[in-house]
């Protein structure tokens, strides 16, 4: 079986395009603005001309390589290089201002591939069981997971709960500029149609992110002719694997909820990042010490968003339906190759391509190493350059990358608006998290609620009635007080917790 | 400026800018029989914003009684030693970026580019020659990587 297998992906029309796509991977996710679903937009027309399973191996292949490059930029430069990344800006880009960025990168680059293992593994062993139970999220449940989602962030944030609070007021407002969902009517536009569509998700992000770390820098001229990273001491991989074997467990937790949030149509590989360090914090001896460049709060995010690309193939290959919009256009694509995504899809010749792309995930968390370990020297390289050189390219790369999406200048303008936004916000020590994540989750909030209370006539009872809405509330509640509940169990077995 | 100051006007501006969105809001179209039309979502937005407006000037008002120390140290705090270059680093960028944004569509994107880059480097104290050489090499590899093999259209 296993040799079948190999057999029919071991082949030119397979391997060369997966290769491409890995190393295509690599720019995409490491320029800021560029997606990994960008790419896949990009390349579905090309995937036409080649076979059903090296057009996905391409794909497959650029989707991990991209979530594993975006966090090379957010690290070295605080610019997140896909929106999965945003979590590595915070312990990751501390570590590089100690002058550890090589260790915080080694970590990315085993514990990704770590993480992706995991949820392929999962994704061979429990598709069918894990997209039952994804497919019974209703409105109810789906906005209580985004209300976690956004509890988490502003919980795991620096600075108090309450500016915590004001940043998703603030990210949950901009959320809703735009033609409503619901009803079609435009909120907020002042007129303006490039505002119709709303407000685009990356130059807020790139914005928010990339320009305050500009305007820091060439404020203070002693600091420009620095070389942007430096580096107290380079870490190898040898270095860093005792230390991942120590965080087996939380790299194991990570990969499991990194997988689960994927599969859940709608939260993709960036919530699953975020859910992933928000309960790391929780667990934590020492939670105080995340966000100043603690290595927990690299391994987690980094692990849980390569298994979240892995379980968002969970419900496109078991039901048919999507788990983020990579899958949604590959989905798309494999329509176009005649093929019936859904339980049937396991069966008969397609069932080869599904084994098929399962051995070709696994292959490309293997091939990440040395493709990641090359991508990782090169850019080190280009980011030891000083200062006075460095800002200007990564005002280029913010310009581009807001442009690039909708190839509009408005979005550009809206991205140096969220800059100085994002310089105010950090000089008041309001976190930044909450409002990117809020912009992501706004929509799903306000969709699943105003669906849910309409079928219930404005009867807000369901959504906290229902069992699986219970089961997700008392989640949330157990997670919000899990520090005082670890504490009275602690006291009651007679350990002493005040170190902790 | 210190804390609570900018707390103030945090506090103070969250609570004019919930009004706003509330006052706004008021002109979104209601459905007929239900009470959750587009004006719904913003309108609860704003209320928790103003609740959270006040909290903050409480706290504001607060931490304008205790000591400097009793405040949470950030890591970005030391940062900002801001000088006359520094302020004219800020001001060249703003005006050379907005020029940028304005005039990329016409004149083109590598000329423009090339330019932005040269002055910007200029400014931030980058001898001509370096500027010159990384400005063309940052332009080329840029345009190389997204205009030719990503094919992305370019300003």
């Amino acid at each position: 079986m296993i040799v079948d297998v190999l057999a029919s992906v071991m082949r030119i029309e397979v391997l060369a395009p997966w290769i491409l796509g890995m190393l295509l991977g690599v720019f995409v996710g490491a320029m800021p603005g560029m997606t990994a679903t960008m790419a896949t937009a990009i390349l579905v027309p090309i995937t036409y001309y080649l076979s059903p399973m090296g057009g996905l191996a391409m794909i497959l292949g650029t989707a991990c390589v991209s979530i594993f490059a975006g966090d090379i930029p957010a690290t070295y430069l605080r610019v997140p290089g896909t929106p999965s990344s945003g979590v590595a800006v915070l312990d990751g880009y501390q570590m590089t201002r100690q002058g550890k960025a090589s260790m915080a990168l080694s970590f990315d680059l085993i514990c990704s591939p770590l993480g992706g293992l995991v949820g392929f593994i999962l994704l061979i062993g429990g598709a069918t069981a894990l997209a039952a139970i994804a497919l019974r999220f209703s409105f109810y449940e789906f906005l209580w997971v985004a209300v976690f989602g956004l509890a988490t962030c502003v919980i795991i944030s620096r600075g108090t709960m309450v500016k915590g609070g004001i940043a998703v007021a603030i990210g949950l407002f901009v959320s809703t500029v735009g033609v409503d969902i619901v009803t079609g009517y435009p909120r907020f536009t002042f007129g303006n149609v490039n505002l119709l569509s709303g407000v685009g998700f990356i130059p807020a992000m790139i914005g928010l992110f990339g320009i305050p770390v500009v305007l820091r820098t060439i404020m203070t001229p002693k600091r420009m002719e620095l070389p942007s990273v430096e580096e107290k001491k380079r870490f190898s991989i040898g270095d860093v694997l005792p230390r991942v074997v120590k965080h087996r467990a939380l790299i194991l937790r990570s990969s499991l909820i990194g997988t689960f949030i994927g599969s859940l149509p709608g939260a993709g590989a960036d919530i699953a990042a975020w859910v992933a360090y928000g309960v790391a914090k929780r667990n934590s001896k020492t939670p105080e010490k995340f966000g100043t460049g603690i290595e927990e709060g690299v391994i987690a995010p980094t692990s849980a968003n390569n298994a979240g690309v892995a379980g968002a193939w969970i419900p496109a290959l078991a039901l048919g339906i999507p788990g983020d919009s990579i899958t949604a256009i590959i989905l798309g694509a494999a329509m176009i190759y005649g093929l019936r995504p859904g339980p049937l899809m396991f069966e008969g010749a397609s069932g080869e391509l599904v084994r098929g792309i399962f051995a070709i995930g696994i292959m490309t968390q293997i091939m990440l190493i040395p493709i990641g370990f090359l991508a990782i020297r090169a850019f080190s390289k280009i980011f030891r350059l000083p200062n006075s050189v460095i800002m200007p390219m990564i005002l280029l790369f913010c310009i581009l990358g807001s442009y690039a999406l909708n190839f509009n200048m408005f979005d550009v303008g809206l991205m140096f608006a969220f800059g100085l936004l994002g310089f105010y916000m950090e000089r008041n020590k309001i976190p930044l998290p909450p409002l990117v994540l809020a912009i992501i989750l706004g929509p799903l909030i306000e969709r699943n609620l105003r669906l849910g209370l309409m079928q219930t006539g404005g009867s807000l009872l369901p959504f906290f009635t229902r069992p699986i809405s219970v089961i997700v509330i008392v989640a949330i509640i157990l997670f919000l007080s899990w520090g005082r509940i670890y504490q009275l169990i602690c006291r009651l077995r007679g350990v002493n917790t005040t170190q902790e | 400026m210190n804390t609570w100051k900018l707390d103030i006007v945090t506090g103070m501006g969250s609570i004019a800018f919930a009004s706003f969105v509330l006052i706004y809001a008021i002109r979104f179209p209601e459905p007929r029989g239900a009470d959750f039309g587009p004006a719904l979502f913003p309108r609860v937005i704003a209320s928790i914003l103003i609740i959270l407006g006040v909290l903050v000037l409480i706290q504001a008002w607060k931490l304008r009684t205790q000591p400097a120390t009793e405040c949470e140290p950030d890591p970005l705090d030391e940062e900002i030693v801001a000088s006359f270059h520094g302020l004219r680093n800020v001001a060249v960028t703003i005006i050379v970026l907005v020029i940028y944004i304005s005039v990329v569509g016409t004149i083109g994107f590598i000329p423009t580019t090339l330019v932005m880059l040269f002055v910007l480097m200029k400014t931030y104290g980058v001898s001509v020659l370096r500027s010159v050489l990384f400005a063309c090499l940052i332009t080329a590899f840029v345009y190389v990587l997204f205009a030719v093999l990503l094919r992305v259209v370019l300003p």
